[in-house]
């Protein structure tokens, strides 16, 4: 009797435990059919291009020691990566040079050229005035001009910022005054008909409408003033990574030279990184 | 169902439309939209400009709503004559104009905001009419999580929260499905019975036209003018079961005559 008890209380258990076994199993088995859709998704977004990367590389660092080319010319990846440490506080004290001009450089293209673009849709005198003007100067290249801007600002930080700045602020005044002028006509009649003033209707409507077009023109503009940077401390500098890379040229260290582009690519993807950020909150703002 | 020129005596006109033209490029090229317009709203009456696209009807709104200007002639409302935008006009449009990035409940704020009343006092109003049209669980949904029928609902909360004596609509359902525009005229129609503003309501729709007025004013093919006046009988609050009387369609036969007598006297002259 007893047994039997036991035996009924055990199947009980035993099918206690198959029911969490089995309450268990069918959601893991559901997480990982979604896994494998995961990961076949993934496969192509990220997988694809990381491994074709790899792939490259691997190359690369194969077809280098399998010729045995001359390092100063093209060394192997390993060559980059052992240089990379081996520099690393040379290369890491000669980050916040260009990093902070780039920054600086960009940020004051951003106000500026909101700031402009405001001005000039301020006024159709003004927009007719300026705005040809601009798209033409736009198209002049402007790398031409950072000699001018040593002229004019002198050799030490203020001639890099400038240029920075001026090489980075057309895509924010054309893109900004693309976005203000672009807003949806009803919504302007109907401040209008609210007797809106034309400030209230920039604060309102006008500027939060054209936040996307400043956050796709802020993406460009980034890339743009970290070449600037660069630029400019080719030109003229004791500092930076610009710099880094011309004394490591002038002494045919190849390696230290790829190893500050990279420094530099990871610096300008960290930069487009916040941006896009700002980006994707603008779009959730927009209920996107 | 009653046809006349001149229903509306001048004293009790809230709108009076007075020999208003609209030529563009005025010149030997020039393009006449409005040819003498004549047309008069009493105060609370609900009136709808009906016609063929392009005859000018939205012009003639906007003129009143003081955002077009007038070539001739003269627009008074509520005996004031229209010089420029005034706070006491309302207005829809055919697109509901929400602000994305604003909630339902701010969007209806909106204009609160620019006319710089207290937003305090009239949050309460706002959460009251969004109730009202349905949407006291929407309060805090953007417009892109709303149907496009709800936006148009928003809108009219927009348009009512500070308290126009005169609501200006330009075609404001024409971009919404039949069925949720039925829906629409109800709202409409409801929140008319509640707030009884005077109404000026242009559409090309004349079931639409028949449904929500008081008075139907027909124009013609450009340039435009008004061709007929014609009063609906329908007693208020009504409801759908009247655009199934014989009545109901036998206005509707004699609206769209109306009409097309015009587009082939247009054509004609054409």
């Amino acid at each position: 009797m007893n047994t039997n008890i036991a035996t009924v209380a055990e199947l009980d258990k035993l099918a206690g435990e198959n029911k969490t076994a089995s309450a268990t199993s069918s959601p893991s088995t559901g997480s990982q059919e979604w896994t494998i859709a995961g990961a076949l998704l993934q496969s192509r977004s990220v997988a694809l291009p990381v491994g074709f990367a790899i792939g490259v590389i691997l190359l690369w660092e194969f077809l280098v020691w399998v010729t045995n080319y001359p390092r100063a010319i093209l060394p192997p990846p390993s060559g980059v990566l052992a240089s990379l440490v081996e520099n690393r506080m040379l290369l890491l004290e000669n980050i916040p040079a260009t990093a902070g001009v780039a920054l600086g450089g960009f940020l004051i293209a951003t106000v500026a050229g909101v700031a402009i673009a405001v001005i000039m849709t301020w006024s159709h005198y003004l927009k007719d005035a300026f705005y040809p003007n601009i798209v033409a100067f736009q198209i002049v290249p402007k790398v031409a001009w950072a000699p001018m801007f040593v002229l004019w600002l002198g050799i030490e930080t203020e001639s890099r910022l400038g240029f920075a700045t001026f090489i980075s602020i057309f895509p924010i005044i054309i893109s900004m005054t693309a976005g203000l002028s672009n807003t949806d006509d009803s919504l302007l009649k109907l401040c209008r008909a609210l007797t809106a003033s034309k400030w209230q209707m920039l604060v309102n409507v006008r500027f939060p409408y054209s936040l996307p077009y400043l956050f796709s023109a802020m993406k460009i503009s980034i890339t743009l003033a970290m070449i600037g940077v660069i630029v400019g401390e080719f030109i003229t500098s004791q500092e930076g990574l610009g710099y880094v890379i011309l004394i490591a040229a002038g002494r045919a260290e190849t390696d230290l030279m790829l190893a500050s582009v990279l420094v530099l690519c990871v610096i300008g993807l960290a930069f487009y990184g916040l941006v896009e950020l700002g980006t994707l909150a603008v779009k959730r703002w927009f209920g996107q | 169902m009653t046809e006349s020129t001149s229903t509306v005596s001048r004293a009790e006109a809230y709108v009076n439309v007075d020999g208003v033209r609209k030529i563009y490029n005025p010149g030997p090229k020039q393009v006449e939209a409005l040819s003498e317009v004549h047309c008069r709203v009493r105060e609370g009456e609900f009136v709808s400009l009906l016609g063929p696209s392009g005859c000018g009807k939205s012009t003639l709104l906007m003129m009143v709503a003081g955002l077009e200007t007038l070539s001739t002639g003269r627009i008074d409302v509520d005996g004031k004559p229209m010089e420029g935008t005034r706070e006491d006009i309302g207005l829809m449009f055919q697109d509901p104009t929400l602000l994305p990035w604003k909630t339902a409940l701010e969007n209806v704020l909106f204009p609160i905001k620019i006319l710089k009343r207290p937003m305090e006092e009239y949050r309460e109003t706002a959460i009251e009419l969004l109730t009202r049209v349905g949407l006291g669980d929407f309060l805090d949904k953007k417009p892109s999580q709303l149907s496009g029928g709800m936006r148009q609902r928003v809108a009219i909360c927009r348009a009512l929260v500070y308290d126009p004596a005169l609501l200006l609509m330009d075609e404001p359902f024409s971009a919404l499905d039949a069925i949720t525009r039925d829906e629409m005229n109800q709202v409409l129609m409801d929140m008319w019975q509640q707030f009884r503003k005077t109404g000026l309501f242009v559409t090309h729709s004349i079931r639409e036209s028949v449904f929500l007025s008081d008075r139907v004013l027909v124009m013609s093919a450009r340039p435009g003018r008004i061709v007929a006046d014609v009063t609906i009988p329908f007693p208020r609050p009504r409801d759908f079961s009247i655009s199934e009387s014989q009545e109901f369609n036998e206005i509707c036969a004699y609206l769209r005559s109306k009409i097309s007598e015009q587009e082939t006297a247009g054509a004609e002259a054409a």
